[in-house]
């Protein structure tokens, strides 16, 4: 008569060092509340059906491929690579590092050419997580002679065959990785979890571009805070806007501008607070404001 | 390139990887040829030792203090193995030393 | 006739599980892991023939064991084996070399004696696979 042991979640969750690596997830990423609740959920399952496998309750290892999709700039390439570290943490990859590719990594250009190049992404990827960018893009189906369909073979048999050494995640566009799925019901049916990627908000966007700001010792002026929140805006209304990539855009511009600023002073002694501040100017003098409706 | 000679046996086999590594000569000179079931007897039983042994090392296993278990094991497939281990299983190195100082060391200046 | 040649002759052949090992010890160390085969087993023939280039990017072991897994398929009937290259100052040299895979009979060799001028007698090892021509030698 086996007595009934005694599980401690709590304390599973401490020793596999997962909480770190959640809270890290937490101050990294501005916003993404859905996201972050998304991989906590998935943190926990992955916690119980450990514990679950040690009592011999489950036998067959869980299907941990996962589709991330979403606009471009939304994060996607960094909860991925957090993803891997808790994978790794709670002991369903054995190494944990990320291998990104996207299509022209997997797919050649001439018979023969897709299974070795395939392949050799997969050997470096082995014990990690696998990240295909725009994966939609594997599956041309106007283009006869388009090898991606090969590639697609490759991946869904090692996605079935190899599920503990290696784990995939599609990214791209949501209604295109729709599209792909729908043509594509391998994919689909290997695919755990979906997980859907908000845009920021334009106070995300704003409070993402202070902390790049600052990894980089810069400062905001409170009047330059302005001009930033008002340009967001603006901004994302006009074409191909990237969330936070557009961001860092707009910084590196005002950066420049600022230099500029600086240097335009001349024989002038200057504080080292004047090198680290960005002035309203730096953002004001940008294409953005002058070409917008509110500046005629 | 340390060479290590004199006495040693397929039985230390863990000793000698954990004290010179993969880059050393080792000379087993009676440990071969004073074999029992003879001189070919005597290398493959050292040899096995040393695949033994290196291959426990590579995988990760406490091969310093389970050295005695990896050879046994070994021994199982390889009877040269066993029978060099049962005839030197217990020669070491720890014996009470023969030579013995013949004056008491005292204090000359104070 | 096992051939004794490299590293883990003497012992039982390898497993998947056992290669796994070894060559997780390789890839942590750095090394670059290299497949090779040949049908000629004389110990003084260094060059094999490669399977593909060196592999020394790979963080986990499984991507070689499928190198060895496609390597097996089509060359299964000879000998392959599995070498790290250590490129750090001061070895620049292979620094483990095992068989990972024995044709089904392994025939051996035998001794051939050249006479010479006067009662000169030279001496030559030649394997009895190479009776047969490449491509049959071990089917």
């Amino acid at each position: 008569m086996s007595e009934t042991p005694k599980i401690n979640l709590a304390a599973e969750f401490a020793q596999s060092g997962v909480g770190p690596v959640l809270r890290q997830l937490d101050d990294e990423l501005i916003g993404l509340a859905p996201v972050k609740q998304r991989i906590r959920e998935i943190a926990a399952l992955l916690l119980v059906d450990r514990v679950r496998q040690r009592f011999g309750l489950t036998a067959q290892a869980p299907t941990l491929h996962m589709s991330f999709t979403g606009n471009p700039g939304t994060g996607k390439t960094t909860v991925a690579v957090r993803m891997a570290e808790i994978l790794h943490k709670l002991g369903y990859i054995r190494r944990g590092h990320l291998v990104a590719v996207t299509r022209d990594d997997l797919v050649g250009q001439y018979i023969g050419h897709t299974a070795p190049k395939t392949k050799e992404v997969l050997k470096k990827a082995m014990g990690g997580v696998l990240f295909i960018d725009e994966a939609y893009y594997l599956y041309r189906q106007e283009n006869e002679r388009d090898y991606g369909q090969e590639a697609i073979e490759i991946l869904l048999q090692v996605m079935e065959n190899n599920r503990d050494d290696l784990v995939v995640i599609l990214a791209g566009y949501a209604d295109r990785m729709d599209k792909f799925f729908h043509s594509n019901p391998g994919f689909r049916s290997r695919v755990a979890h979906h997980i859907d990627f908000p845009d920021y908000t334009d106070e995300n966007l704003l409070a993402i571009g202070e902390k790049m700001l600052a990894t980089l010792n810069y400062k905001l002026s409170p009047d330059a805070r302005r001009a930033l929140g008002e340009y967001i805006p603006i901004r994302r209304a006009r074409p191909h806007f990237a969330n936070a990539r557009s961001i860092r855009n707009a910084l590196d511009r005002a950066r420049l501008r600022q230099a500029n600023r600086c240097f335009a002073a001349g024989d002038v002694e200057l504080t080292l607070d004047q090198l680290v501040t960005i002035e309203p100017a730096d953002f004001r003098q940008s294409r953005v404001f002058l070409e917008s409706p509110a500046a005629e | 390139m340390p060479v290590a000679s004199g006495g040693i046996h397929a039985g230390q086999m863990h000793q000698l990887i954990n004290l010179f590594g993969d880059d050393v000569v080792l000379q087993f000179g009676g440990g071969t040829i004073g074999h029992p079931m003879g001189i070919q007897a005597g290398a493959t039983a050292n040899r096995v030792a040393l695949e033994a042994m290196v291959f426990a090392r590579n995988a990760g296993r406490d091969y310093v203090n389970e050295g005695p278990t990896i050879l046994a094991e070994a021994a199982k497939t390889c009877t040269p193995l066993r029978s060099a281990l049962d005839v030197w299983g217990d020669v070491t190195f720890n014996y009470a030393s023969t030579d013995q100082l013949d004056y008491v060391p005292t204090a000359s200046v104070s | 006739m096992r051939i004794t040649q490299g590293c883990f002759s003497f012992l039982p052949d390898l497993t998947d599980d056992q290669i796994l090992t070894q060559v997780q010890y390789c890839l942590d160390k750095g090394w670059a892991v290299n497949l090779e085969f040949t049908d000629d087993p004389h110990p003084r023939n260094t060059y094999w023939d490669m399977w593909g280039l060196p592999m020394f990017d790979l963080q986990d072991a499984k991507g070689v064991l499928m190198e060895l897994a496609a390597c097996r398929k089509v060359y299964g009937d000879r000998y392959i084996r599995l070498s790290a290259f250590d490129s750090s100052h001061g070895w620049e040299s292979v620094r483990i070399s095992f068989i990972v895979n024995r044709p089904a009979n392994e025939d051996g060799f035998r001794l051939e004696r050249t006479e010479g001028d006067g009662r000169t007698q030279r001496y030559a090892t030649r394997a009895y696979s190479l009776d047969r021509p490449e491509g049959k030698r071990y089917s």
